[in-house]
């Protein structure tokens, strides 16, 4: 092999090495970030959700898809942002009735409110109860919403954790029952206990023909961990790669 | 061998490729840098958000005592003086369609559209059932609930007044789906 078809080989092999930490790089300067979540049960509701979404500068769009809610009710929906950024364990018991999980005994996990994932109007933090302005049973949700720089930045970065709540407790089909809310005295604990949690990560990008999956997702810290990792593999293949060039010319002369 | 015999031998495509590569190297040893740097900045917020869950926590950390008397609790989380942090953990007022209030008032938030489910919450020291005249409409709003129903299809004003209590009374107001902007 002439030293131009080596010198080619090894530039070729460079700039496959380079894609994977190309790409995340090249999306986050698209601006857009695919979100995604799967909430899982909580306080034993059954519940399950499916969550897609997107981050476009200030803009966030979320749709819900959950099923197992309870029906004819309203259904608070929130993204969560601080804590450990992360769900409570599905079987974690709080200070509701008979252990139920409260909202804010998994503070310590999701944290506060970010945004309120109204059907219409406000959607900031303080809109956090406004009760019929959220879905009701497992109607389907689709918004997109203005957000501040900073809970935008938070959610294109893997912090955002998907809370709705409502438990039907007592099986009774209705929100009742004698134990009342944390976040609202006047209010059954029933009509703010959260009922599914799930992480809204990053999405994964794919590579042109299903090849790499570049192991986008996941929270902030994985993601630099990505960029730690991928840049040191590459940095010593380029130091190879002119190592290798250097002796063989040198060879070859 | 001299520099001047490698120089014969490499093309000048191949020495461009070969500068190319190094000039990679060196900007991905720059990238791994800063990726740590990256790393470290990472830290930062995360201490931030430990510091929110600290400020939360005194917010509403402590476990709430569960209300389970008979009279109606009106007191809000809002009407204290707010802990430190507490605007980070916010979550607002209760805001319900139709508020009967302790006071004997009825706070009723405006028009709602046909067929939309709205939400009842009683704050008077007894149970209430809210009524139509003609009984086209009947709500029952327990204290300590939160009672949602589905209005009529019909566009009208549904004048509700208790049964038990006439001083309270709440005018519903439904509209078409067209008539009220999302």
């Amino acid at each position: 092999m002439t030293t131009f078809k080596r010198t080619l080989a090894l530039a070729a092999a460079l700039t496959v090495t380079a894609m994977p930490l190309a790409a995340p790089a090249m999306a986050s300067t698209s601006g857009t970030t695919d979100l995604s979540a799967s909430l899982t049960q909580l306080n034993d509701s059954g519940v399950t959700a499916d969550v897609t979404g997107s981050v476009d500068g200030n803009e966030v769009t979320i749709e819900i898809t959950p099923n197992g809610l309870l029906a004819d009710a309203p259904h608070a929906q929130h993204i969560h942002i601080g804590g450990t950024n992360s769900c409570p364990s599905p079987d974690q018991e709080g200070s509701g009735a008979d252990g139920a999980l409260q909202v804010t005994d998994a503070a310590g996990s999701y944290g506060a409110i970010a945004v309120s994932l109204t059907t219409e109007g406000d959607s900031s933090a303080d809109s956090g109860l406004a009760v019929d302005r959220f879905p009701v049973g497992d109607a389907s949700y689709s918004r997109t919403l203005e957000v501040s720089d900073e809970v935008a930045a938070q959610i294109a970065a893997g912090d955002g954790v998907v809370v709705i709540h409502g438990v039907d407790l007592d099986g009774s089909g209705a929100y009742d029952g004698d134990v009342m809310s944390d976040l609202d005295p006047s209010l059954p604990e029933e009509a703010t206990n959260p009922a599914a949690c799930g992480t809204l990560d990053v999405a994964s990008m794919a590579m042109p023909g299903g090849g790499v999956d570049t192991g986008v997702g996941g929270t902030a810290g994985d993601s630099s961990l990505t960029y730690v990792v991928g840049g040191a593999a590459l940095a010593a293949a380029g130091a190879a790669g002119v190592v290798l060039l250097r002796r063989r010319t040198a060879q070859d002369s | 061998m001299t520099p001047t015999a490698r120089t014969a031998t490499v093309g000048p495509v191949a020495r461009a490729l070969q500068c190319t590569a190094a000039a990679t190297a060196v900007a991905l040893s720059s990238a791994l840098v800063l990726g740590v740097q990256a790393g470290r900045a990472d830290e930062a917020p995360a201490t931030a958000s430990a510091a929110l869950v600290q400020a939360s926590s005194s917010h509403h950390g402590a476990p709430p005592a569960a209300v389970t008397g008979d009279g109606p609790q009106t007191a809000s989380p809002a009407d204290g003086p707010p802990a430190p942090g507490a605007e980070a953990h916010d979550h607002g007022d209760l805001e319900v369609t139709v508020m009967l209030g302790a006071d004997g008032t009825t706070e009723v938030l405006g028009p709602v559209r046909s067929g939309a489910f709205i939400s009842f919450v009683n704050h008077t020291p007894t149970d209430q059932v809210l009524s139509t005249s003609d009984g086209a409409l009947v709500v029952e709003v327990p204290l300590r609930r939160l009672v949602t129903v589905q209005v009529p299809d019909a566009a009208d004003t549904y004048e509700l007044v208790s049964s038990t209590d006439p001083t309270v009374s709440a005018d519903l107001v439904v509209t078409s789906s067209d008539a009220l902007p999302r």
